[in-house]
């Protein structure tokens, strides 16, 4: 997966920014305590220092005030301090002249500081200072009351434990990082397994393959919600996948029967020679049925384009009631010729927001359905009423009425109510009439009882609602 | 409702729009065949496409009032094609494909 022109990923980034944290926060830490211990070191020192001092002046205090006692005394002190300390210890009269210097002060005289000298201070004086040029030492120089002492000592020996501490650390450091780089690593790989699982998972899937779902662990975490989210949407791709595969089997069905008989027809006349005019009937016969394919064509295109909802250019504000009145002027010698009566209530002057054509064809399937299935003799009724910000849209009709176990399947394709078959039509009025009520944020109801009649009604949100999303 | 009239051999017909506007239709394309389809759309605009079957109603009920009463009958079917309004009297055999309006 990790070729070196892919993109870095998400994995190594994880593991990098990680280490880098850690980098920062590390060099932060061991910087710090460096500097704390670099000045414990140095205050060790000092006291090694003030302790040699304050021995040094009480002897001078007690002693007998001989150089050779005081020689004798201070030979001892030197020889029996720590070689590695490269202890030193002058002595001055209070005018400045020394009396007598051993250990690493023999020889490489170090300057009293003038204060201490004039005894302008009390407390010791500390400073650093380089003896033979060699390393630097740690000079203590206090006053006495019968003379001045001067204490050295090797700063040689702090130093190498602070060098030792920082070596151990930059040493220590890149091991460090390399460790956590590979744990940073390795980390980020176990959390991210489920999104390789995903990543297989989706590769798999086809239209043809929607059965396929993304292992779920059942921890509920983050990876787990994304694929419980993809495995509903893959559910969904799925249940539109089988609508659509249906649809099309079921109109590849309805197709097949009108045209294996424009085929039989077209057989029959080409067995023998006709007359032209025996040819004119029959192309005459096969263009009525051609059209009444067209129609069906139509319908189920119309039916296909509800479904993926209004195309907001086509989207206007259209009047309730001219609406009703054009189609009801369509379906007025219809209804005539069925001997039905066609009447309208008054209805509220509201305004729909949707597309004019489709909603033309709404009210105009539901007419045809409810005049289709009245007999001659009854009344189909328009009714419209507000109710809230919905306006409420009422096909009323005398017909033959839709027993309960009916009245959900009415809405399927290609549904023809029971025994009437004969009845012609697509089979996809009612469909495509709620699917339009569906794409203006509508609703269709149907309310029958068998040998009374049926009423639809339509439920459209009025003014400039859209439809809820899908 | 509003009505429209026309007048065949002085006699006064009541129209409903949609009747009117039809005749108008059929009159511009006089002697031209037209199909039901091209009737539906472009009598009733869209959202009729799918009920071209229904035309013939409309034409029937059309008939009833300038034909009826009257010689020579106008409107004429073509059958399986469509109609077209002509004064010819002629059998239908002579008619020949779909007019196209102007």
């Amino acid at each position: 997966m990790a070729s070196a022109r892919a993109p870095l990923s998400i994995q190594t980034k994880w593991a990098v920014r990680y280490t880098a944290a850690l980098l920062v926060s590390i060099s932060i830490f061991a910087f710090y305590v460096y500097a704390r211990i670099d000045r414990n070191l140095e205050q060790d020192a000092r006291l090694v220092l003030e302790l040699q001092a304050q021995e040094l002046v009480q002897e001078l205090a007690d002693g007998t005030g001989s150089t050779e006692g005081l020689t004798e005394y201070v030979e001892r002190h030197v020889a029996s301090a720590e070689p590695g300390v490269m202890l030193g210890i002058a002595v001055y009269d209070l005018a400045g002249n020394l009396l007598v210097a051993r250990g690493s002060l023999q020889g490489h005289g170090v300057d009293v500081p003038r204060e201490v000298l004039r005894g302008g201070r009390n407390t010791p004086a500390v400073y650093k200072a380089e003896l033979g040029g060699r390393a630097s030492y740690l000079v203590l120089a206090t006053r006495a009351p019968n003379g001045i002492v001067q204490v050295a000592v090797s700063q040689h020996r702090f130093e190498e434990r602070a060098r030792h501490l920082a070596w151990v650390m930059v040493l220590a450091l890149p091991l460090l990082l390399l460790l956590t780089l590979g744990t940073g690593w390795l980390l980020a790989r176990g959390s991210l397994r489920p999104i390789a699982q995903i990543t297989a998972t989706a590769r798999r899937i086809t239209g043809a393959n929607l059965d396929e779902r993304i292992p779920t662990t059942g921890s509920g975490d983050e990876l787990d919600q994304l694929a419980a989210t993809l495995n509903d949407m893959i559910a969904r791709l799925r249940e539109s996948m089988e609508r659509m595969r249906q649809f099309s089997a079921d109109a590849a069905h309805e197709l097949r029967t009108p045209l294996a008989a424009l085929r039989s027809q077209i057989e029959v006349t080409l067995e023998k020679e006709r007359t032209p005019s025996e040819y004119r009937g029959v192309l005459s016969g096969l263009l009525e049925e051609v059209e009444t394919l067209g129609d069906a064509v139509h319908a189920m295109l119309r039916l296909a384009s509800s479904e993926a909802g209004i195309d907001p250019t086509r989207r206007a504000s259209v009047a309730l009631v001219p609406l009703l009145d054009e189609v009801m002027d369509f379906f007025e010698p219809v209804a005539d010729e069925h001997e039905v009566e066609l009447r309208r209530t008054s209805c509220p002057e509201v305004s729909i927001s949707g597309d004019p054509t489709w909603l033309h064809q709404l009210f105009a399937n539901l007419l045809h359905n409810a005049i289709k299935y009245t007999p001659a003799g009854g009344r189909v009724t328009i009714e419209a009423a507000l109710h809230g910000g919905r306006i409420a849209v009422r096909v009323r009709d005398t017909g033959v009425g839709i027993p309960k176990s009916e009245q959900e399947r009415v809405f399927a394709r290609f549904h023809r109510t029971g025994a009437r078959q004969e009845v012609p039509g697509s089979g996809l009025g009612l469909p495509i009439a709620r699917e339009i009520a569906r794409a203006h944020g509508g609703s269709i109801e149907l309310e029958s009882t068998p040998g009374v009649g049926s009423t639809f009604t339509v439920w459209l949100p009025l003014g400039d609602h859209g439809p809820p999303a899908p | 409702m509003q009505r429209h009239t026309v007048h065949r051999a002085g006699k006064a017909i009541e129209l409903t729009p949609k009747e009117f506007t039809l005749l108008e239709y059929l009159l511009r394309n006089a002697g031209h065949v037209v199909s039901r389809t091209m009737i539906t759309e472009k009598v009733w605009g869209y959202g009729f496409e799918t009920y071209s079957n229904l035309i013939d109603v409309h034409m029937n009920h059309l008939r009833r009032k300038i034909d009826r009463d009257f010689e020579p009958k106008l409107l004429h079917t073509v059958k399986g094609v469509g109609y077209v309004l002509d004064q010819r009297n002629a059998p239908r055999e002579e008619r020949e494909g779909i007019g196209r309006p102007a």
